[in-house]
């Protein structure tokens, strides 16, 4: 089924809407009758909806496990209002960023909110396609794909189906926007963890745990899982804390290896998924995932070397 | 890749297939949505601002009134960004409680949108400030939910089909059948108003048409407290000077966290900070009470003896003033009447005909109203008594008292309590004096128009019939149980932003009646925004809010005089940069009017040939025999009516229109003490009772031998005995005097061991007002439910917790609500705020969606109604993003709905206070919300209360309908008053 033009644009302002909306408040009775219209979600809506038990769904996912903001993702040069997007942001008649809203600019839900605001000005007959392109490539992109992954690896099937559909969404919409590369990436580089001899587990721990660093998102869950699996304590405290007892518990339990192998396979997990987003064959797509591709590997030549080094002392 | 293709062409066009496409929205109100505003490349100048310096010694400061036609500063909202806007100032009034304070709208001088409203330093009420109410008219001007255009009913009445009409075609249809009615009786058109918000205008249409077609809302407000203030003083509110008092006693903090909360909590904090004791009595632990000096938490009802103890007190030891009660009170009259109706208090006889036999009297009549008695009756430790009685003792003159609404319209016979709270003002010689009470018509000032048209010959039954005489004012929350009945009907019925099936007890009979169209032929309703009863209106007209509409208005809110002047600030704007507006819906959002311009039109054709008498009055008087036009009505108020005004403004070379339209407001005096004691002017002659005449007509009084103008009572002095209440059937020393009246929620009357509860369902929150703040987001994200509160020891007994669910039985039916268990309620008192629980029928269009539940309303052919919640409040997709991010869902329960009709026999007043006949955990199929009322029962209680009455025909003394001297908002000719002869 083809959508005419004018109406793919309406039909894109309402997902971003819906998508924005979503993800700042969870399933709401609003909300659900909107996601009723959405035949590829419809098997998985509730019957009645128990807003209590949403809504301490929509906490474990987004509130404990993956970080909606950008800055989690990115450093202070892919920020909102950073030299990169501040032109996008304060685009054409001046766009409000974040007017009034109650979540902060950085929140998925404000900046999907501008893509959507970007797409009502076209409708309207402002030329925005430039706008919409920078905004996309320079900034939201970036850290879009590592969000929706993370949630799309979250054990939560309803969460796991709208984060897919944004990224097909998404892509979709890049598709149609042009050719166009990415300016600069707007991450710190990669520093190379184990060139400091005195690095120790925590040292470790705080390179997986970075998203930036590793290329990939360690949840609370995820690394909760790895211990399970593992059959080691992981303590509690913050990821890095979580991170590092896992280490060093795997060590005292003789489990590193194991361990060690549970985080290479998700590395190679998410390098699947971004060689998914670089078969589009849209330029800024594979310019943005083979960044991120290239910072996983440097992880699984962490791990790889790490690995190495624990043969060698047994 | 074709896999995703696949998934997104799906979801794109399954979302726009749903109901939530915006582009629908889009083009239905394609002139209308958020504010836009321009970046101006001007930067802001140096400049030195007005500054206010409050008498509590804080400043503000504000663009002086020279530079508000171009005004440039930073919007902050644009940090870290330098935009500098450029914005014309224009003067309003707010709109949303009554007090009138001053608005300064700041309009964007290339979109001429709103961006915000800040006080007017010119304003001598506000003085510049504001509550929240005021800024949030913003809210209520961008509401994505407003009505923009007229609509006419097209299908069923409720059925919710509307059509979009022009306004000369509602103008024309409304018009004609006004003019067939009015040729055909004169009691057939009522206008049926809220709060006015406007002093003056509307009533003189009513007048022109030559119908009795007024009725007001007053008898659910402030009859109570009316009446025990006529019948001492002949005025019928009060106006206390807070900021000069030594003491301020309150009878709850309904007015000051209502209706007044801006201009009287400013003052009231100056008196304390100057020293003055504040005392609040309340059965709830409010924002005032905590602040008190002393909390005296007063079983309901209970008010007047405690008040009467501290009047004991006073009286016993010698502390009032006498020279004032000798010089000021009806004590001679007083001693008479007690001489001549021995049996009133057997046992007390009248000793002499000097003020000692009065002060002995007093003596002996109050000498049972002890501390002790009021403690236990009351509730409330000695101790707080006695210690109030030696504040009030200690006041020299300045006790600033205050009841409106709360205990006055709460119980049965209610009226007694501000007669009794008044009475410590006249022993204490607190009467309209620097730190006292005044009364509002010294403080308030009304201008007259142009042209005043001659009383109506006629009498509305529907509006005040024979059963009560002394109602203040019009029976209003009747009129459903009067149409039940078959008294009468209603060819043309004007609701003002005015919702009486929602705010009124009893809602479900008025739904009955809105849905008659045999008794409501034609029901038009003037309002601003969707309201329950215009759901079932034939037009909705859709009326601006503050700074969309012109009015004029004075308040009482302090010792001075003043007048503020309400203007469509974009209409001004719009001839200030030299567009000429002919009606204000050219300038406002969509088509929104205002009453003023359509009243005018309205009127005018509806006597198209002058033969009705009515066209006459809406003639130009600058331009003989054309239609009036709104500034012209203005324009000769501010010219002729204003002492003082064409002056000052010729000081600034200004006409005084432009003075007004300027500045928005002017101070006619800045205080008025004590005007009973002005000299009376000309007199020729002095009848047995002191009073002094003037061809015939009673201008003063003699107090103490000099010639005064006095009071507004038939005596001209202040009436301790009511010669009134007597004369009309009310014969017992209970009502002819101060004193205690039982109420119906008196401790006798609820049997607490059988579970019985008091529901206290009128308390006010300083952030909304009734219905109108429904439509202001702020305003409800701060304050959206409205709980049950109830006492620990209650909550045990019940077994229940914060958040749990209790239904309340009353003696129609019953609701479900959530607790909330607090310390800060009385023992066996259960309370609710009265501003919550809105509801609408459709999930797309009806009262806003973020202050409602959508509901499924049950009709039985019994009689018996049902509310059930659907969902509450909930997000939704406007223009405005704040809609899609209201976070809360639970917008309180409609309890009004279960409330029996109680009319004082007196003063009209429905007694507001409930007999919870049962507070029980809900059953297990309640739910949240959840109403259900028997109409038949509604009719039982109905009939029981209106027993209560002494008809005018069996007790009038001459044969009138109502004594001539009480107030009415429009009187009749004086014929009119006469009984049928039947």
């Amino acid at each position: 089924m083809m959508v005419e033009a004018r109406d793919h644009l309406i039909g894109r302002v309402l997902a971003y809407r819906l998508f924005a909306d979503f993800f700042r408040d969870g399933l709401t009775p609003d909300l659900l009758s909107r996601f009723e219209a959405v035949d590829d979600l419809m098997e998985l809506l509730p019957r009645a909806l128990d807003s209590d038990e949403w809504g301490a769904r929509h906490y474990e996912v987004l509130g404990m496990n993956v970080v909606p903001y950008a800055g989690w993702y990115l450093d202070e040069r892919g920020l909102l209002g950073g030299a990169s997007t501040a032109s996008a942001a304060f685009g054409p008649g001046g766009v409000l960023m974040n007017g009034g809203a109650s979540e902060s600019p950085e929140h998925v839900s404000s900046q999907l909110a501008i893509v959507e605001h970007l797409l009502r000005l076209q409708i309207d007959g402002h030329d925005t396609i430039d706008d919409q392109r920078r905004f996309l490539d320079d900034h939201l992109l970036w850290w879009l794909f590592p969000f929706c992954f993370a949630v799309r690896r979250f054990e939560d099937d309803f969460y796991r189906e709208v984060a897919s559909l944004l990224v097909d969404v998404v892509i979709d919409h890049r598709a149609d926007l042009g050719t166009g590369v990415p300016g600069a990436v707007p991450m710190a580089d990669q520093i190379d963890v184990l060139s400091d001899e005195k690095a120790g587990v925590r040292e470790i721990a705080q390179h997986l745990a970075v998203v930036s660093q590793s290329g990939i998102v360690l949840t609370r869950r995820r690394i909760q899982d790895m211990a399970r699996s593992a059959d080691v304590p992981r303590g509690f405290g913050d990821r890095v804390q979580m991170l590092s007892n896992l280490l060093r518990s795997a060590g005292q339990y003789d489990r590193v290896e194991q361990t060690l192998q549970a985080i290479a396979e998700d590395c190679h997990a998410w390098k699947t998924m971004y060689q998914r987003v670089r078969r589009f064959d849209v330029l800024a797509l594979d310019h943005i995932a083979a960044e991120w591709t290239r910072r996983i590997d440097n992880t699984l030549a962490i791990i790889d070397r790490m690995s190495t080094e624990l043969g060698r002392f047994q | 890749m074709g896999s995703k293709d696949n998934r997104v062409e799906r979801l794109l066009a399954s979302l726009l297939r749903s109901p939530y496409r915006f582009q629908d929205k889009v083009a239905e109100d394609s002139d209308f949505g958020l504010p836009k505003y321009s970046e101006s490349e001007l930067v802001p100048e140096p400049i030195d601002l007005t500054t206010v310096v409050h008498p509590d010694g804080r400043m503000s400061q504000y663009p002086p009134p020279d530079r508000w036609d171009d005004w440039v500063e930073w919007d902050g909202r644009q940090w870290p960004r330098k935009v500098a806007r450029r914005y014309m100032l224009v003067p309003t009034v707010c709109f949303n409680c009554e007090s009138a304070c001053g608005l300064l709208a700041y309009m964007d001088r290339e979109t001429l949108d709103i961006k915000k409203f800040e006080g007017n330093p010119a304003h001598p009420g506000s003085r510049g400030r504001n509550c929240a109410k005021g800024p949030a008219t913003l809210n209520q001007i961008y509401d994505p939910e407003r009505i923009l255009y007229p609509l006419k009913r097209v299908g069923k009445r409720g059925e919710g089909k509307w059509k979009r009409v022009s306004w000369d075609e509602a103008l024309d249809d409304i018009a004609a059948k006004m003019r067939e009615s009015r040729q055909r009786r004169r009691d057939g058109i009522m206008y049926h108003v809220g709060r006015p918000g406007e002093d003056g205008f509307t009533n003189r249409c009513i007048q022109a048409w030559g119908v009795d077609g007024h009725n007001s809302h007053t008898n659910i407000c402030s009859a109570g407290a009316r009446a025990g203030y006529a019948f001492w003083t002949g005025s019928d509110r009060p106006s206390p000077d807070h900021a000069s008092a030594r003491v301020i006693l309150l009878i709850s903090s309904h007015l000051e966290t209502g209706h007044y909360f801006n201009p009287h909590a400013q003052r009231i904090m100056e008196g304390m900070e100057k020293g003055a004791k504040l005392i609040t009595m309340d059965p709830r632990l409010s924002n005032t009470a905590s602040k008190s000096d002393v909390w005296l938490p007063t079983w309901p009802g209970s008010e007047t003896v405690v008040l009467l103890a501290i009047a004991n007190h006073l009286i016993q030891n010698d502390l009032y003033d006498r020279s004032f009660v000798r010089r000021w009170v009806n004590w001679r009259e007083s001693l008479d009447h007690f001489r001549r109706h021995a049996s009133l208090a057997p046992g007390i006889a009248v000793d002499g005909e000097d003020f000692d036999a009065f002060d002995r009297l007093l003596k002996k009549l109050y000498a049972d109203f002890t501390f002790k008695r009021a403690a236990e009756e009351s509730q409330v430790p000695v101790d707080r008594i006695r210690k109030t009685a030696d504040y009030i003792a200690d006041c020299d003159g300045r006790l600033a008292t205050h009841t409106w609404r709360s205990a006055s319209i709460g119980n049965l016979g209610g009226w007694q309590v501000s007669r009794c709270l008044y009475f410590l003002n006249v022993l204490t010689a607190s009467v309209g004096t620097r730190g006292g009470t005044a009364m509002n018509d010294w403080n308030k000032f009304v201008p007259k128009p142009f042209d005043s048209p001659p009383p109506f010959d006629a009498w509305n039954e529907l509006h005040l019939p024979v059963e009560w005489p002394l109602a203040f004012y019009e029976m209003s929350f009747l009129l459903p149980h009067f149409l039940e009945e078959g008294r009468g009907d209603i060819d043309v019925y004007f609701t003002r932003v005015y919702n009486p099936m929602w705010i009124n007890p009893d809602g479900f009979m008025w739904l009955k009646a809105l849905k008659d169209e045999q008794k409501m032929k034609l029901h038009v309703a003037l309002t601003p925004t969707w309201n329950e009863s215009a759901w079932f209106a034939d037009y909705v007209l859709p009326m601006g809010h503050s700074g969309e509409r012109h009015d004029l208005m004075s308040q009482e809110t302090h010792s001075g005089q003043w007048i503020a002047f309400r203007q469509p600030v974009r209409r001004v704007a719009l001839e200030r940069l030299g567009k000429e507006v002919e009606f204000t819906y050219e300038a406002n959002p969509g088509q929104v009017w205002e009453e003023n311009e359509f009243w005018i039109q309205l009127s005018a054709r509806m006597d198209p040939d002058g033969s009705l008498g009515v066209r006459k009055h809406f003639e130009s008087p600058y331009r003989p025999g054309e239609i009036i036009k709104v500034d012209e009505y203005y324009r000769w108020i501010f010219e002729n009516s204003v002492p003082g005004l064409p002056e000052k403004a010729a000081e600034e070379g200004l006409d005084s229109l432009a003075y007004m339209r300027k500045y928005g407001a002017f101070e006619i005096t800045a205080e008025n003490f004590a005007p009973y004691e002005a000299p009376a002017a000309e007199w020729d002659r002095k009848d047995g009772r002191g009073r002094l005449e003037h061809k015939g007509n009673v201008v003063g009084v003699l107090a103490d031998d000099d010639p005064r103008v006095g009071f507004k009572t038939p005596s001209r002095k202040l009436e301790f005995v009511s010669p009134t209440l007597h004369d009309w059937g009310w014969t017992e020393l209970e009502y002819v005097v101060p004193w205690t009246l039982k109420s119906h929620v008196h401790p006798d009357e609820i049997n607490r061991a059988a579970g019985e509860m008091l529901l206290l369902p009128t308390f006010r929150l300083p952030t909304l007002i009734h219905t109108r703040s429904a439509n202001a987001k702020w305003l409800y994200e701060l304050s959206h439910k409205n709980p049950i509160w109830m006492h620990p020891e209650d909550a045990r007994r019940l077994q229940v917790d914060s958040g749990e669910l209790v239904r309340v039985e009353t003696e129609i039916g019953y609701f479900v609500d959530k607790v909330w268990v607090t310390e800060g309620i009385k023992p066996g008192v259960i309370a609710m705020s009265h501003h919550l629980g809105r509801w609408r029928l459709r999930e797309d269009a009806g009262v806003n969606r973020g202050a409602s539940n959508l509901v499924d309303l049950q009709e039985q052919e019994n009689g018996s109604y049902g509310l059930r919640v659907v969902h509450g409040a909930a997000a939704w997709e406007s223009f405005d993003p704040d809609t899609s991010r209201i976070w809360w869902k639970d917008v309180g329960v409609h309890q009004n709905l279960t409330h029996g009709v109680h009319p004082d026999p007196i003063s009209g007043a429905h007694c507001w206070l409930q007999k919870a006949t049962s507070v029980r955990k809900a059953d297990p199929g309640d739910r949240h919300g959840d109403v259900y009322v028997d109409t038949a029962k509604s009719m039982e209680v109905y009939r029981r209360w209106v027993g209560l009455a002494r008809p005018a025909t069996e007790n009038s003394p001459d044969g009138t309908r109502r004594p001539y001297w009480l107030k009415r908002p429009l009187k009749p000719v004086r014929a009119a008053y006469q009984l049928p002869t039947k």
